[in-house]
């Protein structure tokens, strides 16, 4: 591999994620040692899932996301994501591994699940599904990783590739029955949910893709400043499933749906709507598409706005009180804990050590 | 075989909450994690505001939503008595059930405890179990979510599992007046001081289940997510009504 091949940056940025894993990992498994879960802020009464599980779903979406991006540039031959194919591989499973650390630490028997999930064949459970899908795509990254980006080879795995995005689109598609279990609650879970995940799988894993090739330096043929051109279209199909989401949540007068008024009257809403008007600003023309400051922007601003759209997704719905303890009018109280800060920031932390793990010994560049 | 049920009659049900403290007692549970809740509400506005109260066991579902949200099979629904239970050695705490449930009637001990001081560092665990207390029912059925729950599982009502399913063979109804079946008979039902509760086969058209239901007009909650509870509630208007719909959040 010669000099110019390699990354920016690559070995600094292994430390700096090193040192992050280090000390939120600190933090997380101290707290879990003395106090177990009781360190997080959910509760028998109150929200089973918390900022856990949305760092978990963020990563794991995107990560599905990423794989999409590579499978379409290699074994579709869309030619605007061909040359980010090595990097988008990378970064899907540097994105997985994250999202594991952040899965197993909420977890009740995280081995346990490990062998229970695939042994007792639970065909009905959207999760075995997800599940499979998930060990399909993992090993083929694995695959892809040791054979084609570590030798640095030129080949164009396409049968691998095709099986990473099959299985990629399997995961989100089921992780968004996952939430069709919702619907029994009151929520506002609806048939348009697995394609608005899908979507937003593709946006973030493109988002991450393209922020990591920004960050690398590498533009080969362009290749950040075609891809980008795929952001804008995306952006607009994200705020127009959020805008109609908000707008039915609003205006009826369903059991649960109340809680768009919450979400629509907090400041993070307000910021993600923002943060995607911005980014689409960011993208909508070439001139601007060309320039790393601009593009970097764009790419943080739209992976923190999917990021927030996660967090009002998994957490909003839950907010209704059910059948359970004291009568309560109103909505659920929620905020997350110091320490599931630290399980969110500790699967980002893996997750970038992970990629600068990889950007500094393989041929990432397409 | 028997498909067991129960019917909560609203206008006898005084809120006293004996069902709750038998239950707590007769599965050792945590303060506070009942498995059977009587809920405290308000209607209407001042001056015009009416207490209400709403107990709730699990509905020991028809067709279980959260048996489908279970990726490991540790929820299942045992065809023999109708129960929903839960396999605490199959058990992930991954708590998809929990959300899966439209009755919030499953419980996740390993978080923030419902009554403070938390009693689990007075009574720590042992051998995985969430704590033990000087005084613990000596029942113990892991595969069938009974006994003390241990850490990292979900749990919930089973319906006196461990009472019911030794119920005479034929039986229609287990009652606590009933000599035969006093010993059978779910803590919860046994101790209701108005007899607001009766527990029996839905399968049995001569059951008093069956014809309180009819006779009384059962309902069943939410019963538009399809869950078909078998658990029935009678309100014929002087009581408390089953809540069908809640104001949450709109001002």
């Amino acid at each position: 591999m010669s000099a110019e091949t390699l990354p920016r940056g690559g070995n600094a940025g292994f430390a700096i994620g090193v040192v992050g894993v280090l000390i939120t990992g600190a933090w997380v498994i101290w707290q879990l040692m003395t106090q177990g879960h009781v360190a997080f802020n959910m509760s028998s009464d109150g929200l089973m899932w918390g900022l856990p599980i949305v760092a978990y779903d963020f990563l794991l979406m995107s990560a599905c996301g990423a794989a999409i991006v590579a499978a379409l540039g290699i074994a579709v031959g869309v030619r605007d994501f061909e040359p980010l194919a090595r990097r988008a591989t990378w970064v899907a499973l540097a994105l997985m591994i994250g999202a594991a650390a952040a899965l197993l630490l909420e977890l009740g028997h995280p081995v346990r699940s490990l062998y229970t999930i695939p042994l007792n064949l639970q065909v009905k459970s959207p999760l075995f599904w997800k599940y499979l899908s998930i060990v399909v795509l993992g090993i083929t990254l694995l695959a892809l990783a040791a054979n084609w980006l570590a030798k640095g080879e030129e080949s164009r795995p396409k049968t691998a590739l095709t099986v990473a995005g099959i299985a990629a689109t399997f995961a989100v598609l089921t992780g968004a029955l996952l939430y069709a279990t919702l619907a029994m609650r009151p929520f506002w879970h609806s048939g348009e949910v697995p394609l608005m995940m899908l979507l937003e799988a593709v946006l973030g894993g493109l988002a991450f893709t393209l922020l990591a090739a920004r960050a690398a330096g590498d533009r080969d043929g362009q290749s950040s400043a075609h891809a980008a051109r795929w952001v804008a279209p995306l952006v607009v199909l994200t705020l127009l499933f959020l805008a109609f989401r908000a707008v039915v949540g609003l205006a009826s007068n369903l059991d649960g749906l109340q809680v768009w008024n919450k979400v629509v009257g907090s400041a993070a809403f307000w910021v993600e709507i923002v943060f995607l008007l911005l980014a689409l600003w960011l993208t909508a023309t070439a001139a601007k598409r060309a320039s790393d400051g601009m593009q970097t922007l764009a790419m943080i601003l739209v992976i923190v706005a999917l990021a927030i759209g996660k967090y009002e997704f998994v957490i909003a719905g839950q907010l209704v009180p059910l059948f359970k303890g004291s009568w309560a009018y109103g909505l659920i109280q929620y905020a997350p804990s110091a320490t599931e800060w630290a399980l969110a920031a500790l699967s980002v932390f893996l997750a970038y050590a992970v990629y600068a793990f990889g950007a500094s010994r393989f041929r990432l560049a397409g | 075989m028997a498909k067991w049920g129960m019917v909560i009659d609203l206008d006898k049900c005084t809120g006293c909450q004996a069902c709750t403290t038998a239950c707590a007692m007769e599965n050792t549970r945590l303060p506070g994690e009942n498995w059977q809740d009587v809920l405290f509400y308000h209607e209407g506005k001042y001056p015009n505001v009416s207490v209400k109260w709403f107990p709730r066991p699990c509905m020991h579902c028809e067709n279980p939503s959260c048996v489908s949200a279970c990726p490991t099979r540790a929820t299942y629904k045992d065809p023999n008595g109708g129960y929903v239970l839960i396999d605490w050695n199959k058990c992930i705490g991954c708590k998809a059930c929990m959300v899966a449930c439209p009755y919030g009637v499953r419980f996740y001990v390993d978080e923030k405890p419902l009554v403070r001081p938390d009693v689990r560092s007075a009574f720590p665990g042992k051998g995985g179990r969430t704590w033990d207390p000087p005084y613990r029912a000596p029942q113990d059925d892991p595969s069938r979510g009974i006994g003390i729950q241990p850490n990292g599982v979900v749990s919930k009502c089973t319906f006196c599992y461990h009472k019911t399913s030794t119920a005479p063979k034929g039986v229609a109804d287990l009652d606590e007046d009933d000599p035969r079946t006093k010993e059978h008979t779910p803590a919860c039902v046994r101790v209701c001081p108005p007899k607001a509760r009766y527990f029996g086969d839905l399968d049995n058209p001569a059951s008093k289940v069956n014809k309180l239901i009819a006779d009384k007009r059962g309902v069943r909650l939410l019963d538009h997510t399809g869950n078909k509870p078998q658990v029935y509630y009678l309100a014929g208007g002087a009581g408390p009504a089953v809540p069908s719909s809640r104001e949450t959040h709109k001002a």
